[in-house]
């Protein structure tokens, strides 16, 4: 592959979730992780991705508010937001697209690779 | 003398207990309320005036500096948490909302100590909850419950997965150890799944949902569902489906549920190295569904005798299981009943009462 690799950010405040994500994408893409909303909509800002996994369930400032603050930020516009969340409501996904997120994938996963793909497919990536 | 005057503003300032300041496009304290003495030690004087950013700890500066900009941008109010200077030395985290007001451009931000105890939504404030309230207040806490179980139990699945990515250097006897912990993990997330399906539908928060069915597909997708488990128990799928079925009113979402759980304890218990599902005429009410699945060995009847057991409790163990599909089952209006046959094995099936057709329409 050539240039330089893309960036996935990945917003969520469980340690393990953060670490389970980076090794499922080590090699593939560089993920820079935020354990919180305000981090994350700051970090965002500063160092802009080329995609968002973001948990809904975060400390202080929930998913759908840091959503809606990285949607008004003129420079991410078009980077795809996914939510990443474990809550199991039957209808969730629609609601979270309506929302305004581009996708959803649930926890836990059905497979690890479908988060590999779900990226792969956002960031128009050959699958590895 | 002339009577004081306090403005409503001045009152609110006065009376909250949460921390409370306006200020200006620059960023200078207009006015405080008087809970800043309590819990940081600065009288509203000391802060009137001053601008805030003199309080922030520098660490925190360049993220309020962020933040305050956004604010005055007219964003939403959001929750941001930075740390404060105590009067007395040292620092404590504070988490704000604040907002502009557009026309003149001053910030009203409202903030609590970290310390302090939040009410927690769905849960009644005061006062004894009345049945509806308690309900939902259930279905609350079990959505966190799932929430908090669903969490732990991604990187359980995650990290052993992750190992067993690696075919070449885990032996195959630590592979099969692994894979049963992912069964049984998978097989957490279902039961709460079903525990927090069963609440939603004892609260009315999730009513059923009028649909119609093809039996083929939805048997099809619970085998694809717990082909994993099944695999790793070593258990083939089988189905005996017609293909020329007409579809079933029920709710779709729900019943596969059932179809999965009954196939969970079927793949639990089966000695035959298989689990088969038949769709065919009801025999009991004579429509043309009914879902049968084979849960495992039977027990004689001489055998539930001596035990006092009843054949659910045999087949099901003493878990939740049967109490929610059975209480699925009835809110859709279809039977569920457990029986033997020929080949010894015991039996589960979903019947469609004639009847329930028309409860639907």
């Amino acid at each position: 592959m050539t240039g330089a690799r893309r960036t996935v950010a990945l917003v969520e405040d469980h340690p393990d979730g953060r670490a389970l994500v980076e090794a499922l994408l080590v090699g593939r893409y560089d993920v820079v992780t935020y354990a919180n909303g305000p981090d994350a909509v700051y970090g965002c800002h500063a160092f802009p991705p080329d995609l968002v996994l973001l948990d809904l369930s975060l400390p202080g400032m929930s998913g759908h508010d840091v959503l809606a603050a990285l949607r008004k930020d003129p420079g991410l516009t078009g980077v795809p937001i996914v939510a990443f969340t474990a809550d199991a409501t039957p209808d969730v996904r629609d609601s979270l697209l309506a929302e305004g997120f581009d996708d959803h994938l649930p926890k836990p996963l059905a497979r690890l690779d479908d988060l590999r793909e779900l990226v792969d497919r956002w960031l128009g990536v050959a699958p590895h | 003398m002339a009577p004081r005057t306090t403005s409503s503003f001045d009152a609110l300032l006065a009376l909250t207990r949460d921390l409370v300041l306006t200020l200006d496009g620059a960023g200078r304290i207009r006015a405080a309320s008087l809970s800043w003495t309590d819990e940081l030690g600065w009288s509203p004087e000391e802060l009137r005036g001053r601008e805030y950013s003199e309080f922030v700890h520098p660490a925190d500066l360049a993220r309020s500096t962020f933040e305050f900009t956004r604010v005055l941008g007219g964003d939403i109010p959001f929750a941001f948490t930075h740390r404060w200077r105590l009067r007395a030395g040292g620092w404590r985290s504070i988490e704000w909302r604040a907002m502009a007001e557009l026309e003149s451009g001053d910030v009203y931000a409202v903030a609590r100590p970290h310390e302090r105890a939040e009410s927690r939504p769905g849960w009644s404030a005061a006062g004894a909850p009345d049945d509806a309230r308690a309900s939902h207040g259930m279905l609350d806490l079990l959505q966190r419950v799932s929430h908090e179980f669903r969490t732990p139990l991604h990187a359980v699945l995650g990290f052993t997965g992750l190992v067993l990515e690696d075919d070449e250097t885990v032996p195959l006897v630590h592979r099969r150890r692994l894979g049963r912990a992912q069964s049984n993990a998978r097989e957490l997330v279902e039961t709460v799944d079903d525990i927090l399906e069963w609440a939603a539908l004892e609260s009315g928060e999730r009513p059923v949902v009028k649909g119609t069915a093809d039996l083929h597909e939805l048997v099809a997708a619970a085998f694809a569902r717990m082909a994993p488990d099944a695999a790793q128990r070593g258990v083939a799928l089988l189905a005996e489906v017609p293909r020329a079925l007409p579809p079933v009113t029920t709710d779709p979402a729900r019943l596969s549920r059932v179809v999965r759980h009954l196939l969970r304890v079927a793949l639990r218990s089966t000695q035959a190295g298989r689990v088969v599902v038949r769709v065919a005429t009801d025999p009991v009410t004579g429509t043309p569904w009914s879902i049968a699945v084979d849960l495992g060995p039977a027990f004689p009847g001489p055998v539930w005798a001596a035990t006092g057991a009843a054949p659910d409790a045999l087949a099901f163990g003493p878990g939740i299981g049967l109490l929610v599909t059975r209480a699925l089952c009835d809110r859709l209006g279809h039977s569920l009943r457990l029986g033997s046959n020929p080949a010894s094995a015991m039996v589960a099936t979903i019947g469609f009462a004639a009847g329930a057709a028309r409860r639907w329409a």
